[in-house]
């Protein structure tokens, strides 16, 4: 008997359930990708402006505690002395008590109108209103934490669309049309997954790294605010932030993956993929804004993928809108985009393509 | 093992398949036809790559319109085309496409290597598989059908584009697997010798129709004799002769025809029939039946129809 049989063996194992076959499409590519230095590198200068950003944000929270680097000028000092963060606070009446109360225990305090801003200095938080008007027994109906507005993280976000288009064309733009160059879909579609699973698959790949540069650092950059606020407030008050960075980075993320992968099955060669994608991201923005200051027509905008993509995120983050185009419109265009993509998706991912 | 009612497939307004009706056990079954005749058709049909227009079938008893999936699961496929994806080791390639078919990882990487040993690249096994010669890529299909350890092979052309030794090699591998490891192989081709070194039973298919169907050796007629006869006067009678002598006839081209003999017996009975009905015989010659004459007859015979 030979020591090691190199004939024919049959499999005694028992096959996994059906579901999440797409996965394996998707775990392959994301470590094919990963094995390109460029991508890595691609990944890690994405994570440059995150960088700034977080310390933009240390800077806005930590006033006092940065100025402690700083020579004693008489600016840092007075940075140092304005420094604490700020509540917005509405009580019932105006007790002098409560406004004595807050003063022996240095917070700053001041009307504006119906409200009252307080300023709580680092290392502390809202926990200090709350005793000081429990004890002097005054009612607190509003209590607003400090925080970043929600324009700098949309900012934020609409800065990262630049090293998410570059990363979807590098890694995306390939993914089916050399399957369809080399005949591979019809071996993917002669195994047990659907067409659908196959897409799920390689969409997987691209949804991978765009949540890396966007979903991923938008969240952490919230979760550092919330760690240097330092206040529980915080999270109750502006939870909302972190979907509006879901939903605006999933709309950008699914409308542009679906572009490049509907480029990339209507085409064999994934340059010409990347290069169709390219112009709808950078040239349609290009085209409508010469076309707007042509004719001073605002609704040319409508033209531009990424300007749809930006007029949807500021609704997504409440923000007033920068131009008179109406933000339904781009809502609509994107998702008949998607629409469109997924069709041709649909339609190309076969295992024959019947020429009629 | 394929069971097939009616299946009409169209490509817009050709048709490619033509109300195909046959039923197969195998183990081995070649699917013969000229070039355009609607074997790979057939075979994408079977997969559930087209839709076919009427008609329907089961693989393995799993209807292919309705359980497509598990038909999938219980065949591997062989396409004619090269099919590969690039930047893939042989290894990873296999291990692969076993993961997709549901195996576990590291069951799928062990029957990766296994199968690259069996169907010959063991050695190759950690190139890259755009860099396989037209014969290792044959073997890299081969070896992507099994890796799942499917119950039924449908190879496409298996040995297109291989030299004769890897032919050779690629053919006993076929046999091996029908023969030896229980699994059932559709080979279509167009190679009759292909298909006499390795089926049993084959489906001869012509201009989208099933022309011929049938054991080889019965169709072959080995079991047999067969008598190329040309007689002048008398036909008829000499025919009906024959028939009351318990032999069979057909009729060939240039007014002979064909008289189908028992093996153990020789032409005698047909002197005989002629003598008894005062024909002459002008012409008679023992003819050794070949799988090529049988293709070739039932595709002249489908064409004249």
């Amino acid at each position: 008997m030979p020591v090691y049989d190199q004939s024919y063996k049959r499999w005694e194992g028992s096959f996994k359930s059906h579901s999440f076959r797409w996965w394996v499409i998707s775990k392959y590519g994301i470590k094919t990708a990963l094995k390109k230095k460029w991508v890595k590198r691609l990944l890690v200068f994405s994570l440059l402006p995150f960088l700034l950003h977080a310390f933009w944000v240390y800077g806005l929270t930590q006033k006092g505690a940065l100025t402690k680097f700083l020579p004693p000028l008489q600016g840092v000092r007075a940075i140092r002395e304005m420094s604490g963060k700020v509540y917005h606070v509405q009580i019932e009446g105006a007790p002098e008590f409560f406004f004595e109360e807050l003063r022996k225990q240095g917070l700053r305090s001041e009307v504006t109108g119906s409200e009252l801003k307080i300023t709580v200095p680092d290392g502390e938080n809202s926990k200090s209103i709350r005793a000081i008007a429990k004890r002097t027994g005054t009612k607190i109906t509003r209590l607003v934490p400090p925080g970043v507005k929600a324009s700098f993280y949309n900012a934020y976000l609409n800065r990262q669309l630049l090293f998410l288009f570059i990363l979807l064309l590098a890694v995306g733009s390939g993914l089916i049309s050399k399957d369809v160059k080399f005949n591979a879909l019809q071996i993917y579609l002669a195994k047990p997954i659907t067409a659908m699973e196959y897409i799920l698959g390689k969409l997987g790949i691209a949804v991978f790294f765009s949540v890396m540069v966007t979903v991923v650092p938008g969240l952490f950059l919230f979760l550092i605010q919330a760690i240097l606020v330092g206040d529980s407030l915080y999270l109750r008050h502006y939870w909302w932030v972190t979907g509006a960075i879901c939903g605006y980075s999933l709309l950008v993320i699914f409308s542009s993956t679906l572009i490049v992968l509907a480029l990339s099955a209507l085409s064999r060669n994934a340059r010409s993929a990347a290069f169709g994608a390219a112009a709808l991201f950078w040239f349609s923005p290009m085209i409508a804004r010469m076309l707007r200051s042509w004719t001073w027509n605002d609704k040319y905008l409508l033209i531009s993928f990424l300007h749809n993509c930006k007029s949807a995120g500021e609704k997504i983050f409440g923000l007033s809108a920068t131009t008179d185009v109406s933000w339904g419109w781009s809502f609509l265009i994107v998702m008949a985009i998607m629409a469109l993509c997924a069709v041709a998706l649909v339609r190309r991912v076969r295992a024959v393509q019947v020429v009629k | 093992m394929i069971d097939i009612e009616g299946l009409t497939v169209r490509y817009g307004s050709s048709v490619a398949l033509d109300e195909v009706s046959f039923s197969v056990k195998g183990p081995a079954i070649g699917l013969l036809g000229p070039n355009g005749a609607g074997k790979t058709t057939l075979i994408r049909g079977l997969l559930g790559f087209l839709k076919p227009v009427k008609g329907t079938g089961t693989v393995l008893g799993h209807g292919i319109l309705t359980e497509r999936l598990r038909v999938r699961q219980l065949v591997g496929y062989l396409p004619e085309d090269d099919c590969i994806i690039p930047d893939m080791s042989a290894v990873k390639f296999l291990a692969y496409f076993g993961e997709l078919c549901g195996m576990p990882k590291d069951d799928a990487t062990q029957r990766a290597h296994e199968i690259l040993h069996y169907v010959g690249l063991g050695e190759a096994r950690y190139r890259n598989v755009e860099t396989f010669s037209a014969g290792m890529k044959q073997r890299i299909k081969l070896a992507q059908a099994l890796i799942h350890d499917p119950k039924l092979l449908l190879l496409d052309e298996p040995t297109n584009g291989m030299d004769p030794t890897g032919r050779e090699e690629m053919l006993y591998l076929i046999k091996n697997i029908s023969r030896e490891k229980g699994i059932g192989v559709l080979v279509s081709t167009h190679l009759l010798p292909d298909v006499e070194a390795v089926c049993d039973e084959i489906v001869v298919i012509n201009k989208g129709k099933v022309a011929v169907q049938g054991d080889i050796a019965e169709l072959k007629g080995e079991n047999r004799k067969v008598y190329e006869v040309k007689v002048r006067e008398n036909r008829e009678r000499f025919c009906e002769q024959l028939v009351r002598c318990g032999y069979e006839w057909k009729e060939w081209r240039d007014g002979m025809i064909k008289v189908y003999v028992p093996e153990e017996e020789g032409a005698t009975k047909i002197f005989s029939a002629a003598k008894d009905t005062g024909s002459q015989i002008r012409h008679l010659v023992f003819e050794k039946s070949s799988l090529e004459q049988v293709f070739m007859h039932s595709v002249t015979e489908a064409e004249e129809e």
